[in-house]
């Protein structure tokens, strides 16, 4: 297990003189952290790790400024030299040094005055263990660095929290096949088994390989490969395409969601065609309420509010009356109280003069008399019992009136609504809202249409793989016909056994390591990131990894970015599992983005999955590194760092926690 | 320094129906593959272990 022991800055950017950071290769403390405020040098750290190692300052590439660090600059004298040095010691404990890697450049003063690098002056080097357990120059510094931080796949184990949150927004096939590929030594096999088909060759003497037979099946194989490279090509550009519309798609849709933000043109109008239902139902019952509201006239004690109603009543009364179930005395008490009231019943002044009082008396007048009006008149007390009657109903009408007053108002209140609305849905730019939908819509089809067209290709170029690989099979066996020599044959043989077992495994162990690494990342990212709308994650047959919800729809893009970052880092340790990947992890601003509710679950969930594994943490003082989070990983921290933006001088300061 | 060889690929050539010398000699050229800074002559050291598993070979036959 190769761990970093220990590394010295000097004169690197904020690290002024020799600064010597030591870490801990304890399995058990195997956290180490080095925190900073805003400026303290945390990604300059990691810019060192990454110049000395490969040469390039990731985080500085638009920087001017130079390497040297200030102080050491400002006290060069003319024509004195001041060196930058990194150097990074790696082992597996603090005496037991396997691997040193050390970068220099050297600056000095010119004759103006200015501090500039020493043409080249800069030298990396490395020293490796031999057999003997000595430490030796390796022969090329590059390769050795490659073979333990394997620059390509650089982000693999140098974790930058603000670009994994990003890391699947693009590219998410591409980058999800080779980071399984490049973790998991599979250029290795790759390598082996070109090797194994060259050397094959060589067993075939140089007048043999003209053979006619041979040279067919080569033909065959040639335009095969040649066929199967056209492809990868059109591959390569549709893919080109695919993640093109994707883009766009991913715009276009974030674009619509702003402008539902305003409000859903959908919902408001859904809204609308609510109240409009409401509207109709309350305009009827305010109809039906309307006609009932005469329905009294038929129980026997007229109630009259207005002419109309009057002129109305009095048309029921008569038709009441010529039925006979109506007695005519009733008629005339009736029009005699209005006309001794005035308005006791009717809303309708019965004003002297008035009209409505001219027609009420011309009426009356021609009400013809019963043979029981004598006796009707003289019961006083049964005419006062009907005018409390009458005051009951007017009672009840009154709550009649109410119930008719409580619908206008609902309807009234219905109709504000809709007219808000309708102001709503105006100012949603309906235009633009369906063109932004409806390209939406297209570049959704285009993704779908080249995604299908990958596939396509993609099965086209495993049916030519085939076809070559049979054609390669035949190849052998001219080839093992032509071989002579029985104990080339047999070592041919060998080569070739070899051969196919090799080209079989690539292709099942790319399908085995791809469900694995499937798994253990839905297992950690189950335990480290609080969404429950995300049922499992998946890697599709194209690479393609997807959050997946009930209903089996990929909502990766509506993942917020803390949970986009739990689920890189989820897939980046799931890889790191299956890869034998033995650097450590130097992780920078891994805690920055995770909602402050499910930080403790990340960090359990990081204490669980990061075991046997030395982690460098680069972390903010305060934000990322308070007291909470140094009582959650205290029984696994080893080394503490704080870099100290000095206030006087522009250095940081190094101090070392216990 | 070596780089480690795929755990998962080593398994399959152990549970694998190769001879015990195909088998060796499979992962002798993936350790050749793995050995940090040694590039070229990859030819050279593949005949050699060709050889040496041939001669296994040759040695089960004889004892067979």
């Amino acid at each position: 297990m190769t761990k970093i022991l220990n590394i010295n800055i000097e004169n690197y950017r904020p690290f002024y003189g020799h600064n010597n950071f030591e870490f801990s290769t304890s399995d058990e403390k195997n956290f180490n952290v080095i925190f900073a405020g805003t400026g303290g040098g945390k990604t300059t750290f990691l810019d060192a790790i990454s110049w000395c190692l490969f040469g390039k300052e990731p985080h500085k590439e638009l920087s001017t400024e130079s390497m040297l660090n200030d102080i050491a600059d400002a006290k060069l004298k003319n024509k004195d030299t001041a060196d930058v040095a990194i150097e990074i010691f790696l082992g597996n404990k603090q005496d037991e040094i396997d691997c040193v890697f050390r970068r220099r450049i050297t600056f000095f003063k010119n004759s103006l005055g200015k501090v500039v690098p020493l043409p080249n002056s800069e030298h990396f080097s490395a020293k490796i263990k031999d057999t003997r357990n000595n430490l030796i120059d390796a022969a090329d510094a590059n390769i050795s660095a490659n073979y333990v931080f394997p620059e390509k796949i650089q982000h693999l184990f140098m974790f930058d929290g603000e670009k994994l949150e990003t890391f699947f927004d693009s590219d998410n096939m591409k980058k999800t096949e080779n980071a399984i590929k490049d973790m998991t030594q599979m250029d290795q096999l790759d390598n082996a088994i070109s090797h194994l088909k060259n050397v094959s060759r060589e067993f075939v003497s140089k007048k043999d390989q003209e053979n006619s037979e041979l040279a067919e099946v080569d033909a065959y194989i040639g335009g095969l490969t040649s066929r199967i490279a056209d492809k990868g090509l059109q591959k390569k550009e549709t893919e080109f395409k695919r993640d093109d519309a994707k883009t766009n798609f991913d715009q276009l849709d974030e674009k619509l969601r702003t402008l539902n933000s305003k409000g859903d043109l959908e919902q408001l109008l859904a809204e609308q065609r609510k109240f409009e239902e409401k509207r109709s139902d309350l305009t009827k019952r305010l109809a039906d309420l309307e006609n009932r509201k005469f329905d009294h006239l038929l129980k026997g004690i007229p109630i009259i509010f207005c002419r109309t109603e009057l002129e109305d009543a009095i048309k029921k009364i008569d038709k009441k009356y010529e039925s006979g179930e109506l007695p005519p005395d009733v008629k005339i008490e009736f029009i005699d109280k209005l006309l001794q009231k005035k308005r006791c019943i009717c809303h309708t002044d019965l004003i002297d003069g008035s009209a409505a009082r001219k027609f009420v008396e011309a009426y009356r007048n021609k009400a013809p008399l019963s043979k029981y009006e004598p006796d009707i008149r003289k019961c006083h007390s049964e005419i006062k019992i009907m005018i409390r009657g009458i005051s009951s109903f007017f009672e009840k009408r009154k709550e009649f009136y109410q119930q008719i007053n409580e619908i206008k108002d609902q309807l009234f209140d219905t109709r504000q609504i809709l007219e808000k609305l309708e102001k709503q849905i105006e100012n949603i730019d309906d235009k633009e809202f369906q063109s932004v939908k409806a390209m939406r819509e297209f570049a959704l089809r285009e993704f779908q249409k080249y995604s299908t067209k990958v596939g396509e290709i993609t099965s086209s170029i495993h049916d030519d793989e085939l076809s070559k690989l049979a054609f390669e099979k035949a190849r052998q066996k001219i080839e093992k016909k032509l071989i002579k020599n029985d104990e080339m044959k047999k070592k041919f043989e060998i080569c070739n056994t070899a051969l196919n077992f090799l080209q079989e495994s690539q292709k099942s162990l790319l399908i085995e390591l791809k469900t694995d690494i499937e798994t253990r990342t839905n297992e950690i990212y189950k335990k480290s990131v609080l969404e429950p709308r995300v049922e499992k994650i998946v890697i599709s047959e194209d690479f393609e990894l997807q959050a997946l919800d009930s209903n089996n729809e990929n909502i990766y893009p509506q993942l917020s970015k803390g949970q986009k970052q739990g689920l890189a880092t989820a897939f980046m340790i799931a890889l790191r599992k299956d890869s034998d990947f033995e650097s450590p992890i130097l992780f920078d601003y891994p805690l920055g983005r995770i909602d402050p509710d499910t930080r403790s679950e990340f960090i359990k969930a990081l204490k669980n999955i990061l075991t046997g594994v030395q982690v460098l943490f680069f972390l903010i003082g305060g934000t990322e590194w308070s007291d909470s989070e140094k009582i959650q990983m205290k029984d696994r921290l080893g080394i503490v760092y704080e870099l100290k933006k000095s206030k006087i001088e522009k250095r940081s300061e190094v101090v070392k926690h216990a | 320094m070596k780089i480690k060889i795929n755990q998962r690929l080593l398994n399959k050539i152990s549970n694998s129906d190769l001879d015990d010398p195909i088998k060796k000699f499979v992962k002798n050229i993936l350790e050749i593959e793995s050995e940090i800074g040694k590039g070229g002559q990859f030819s050279e050291k593949y005949k050699a272990e060709i050889e040496k598993a041939y001669l296994l070979l040759e040695r089960t036959d004889k004892n067979d």
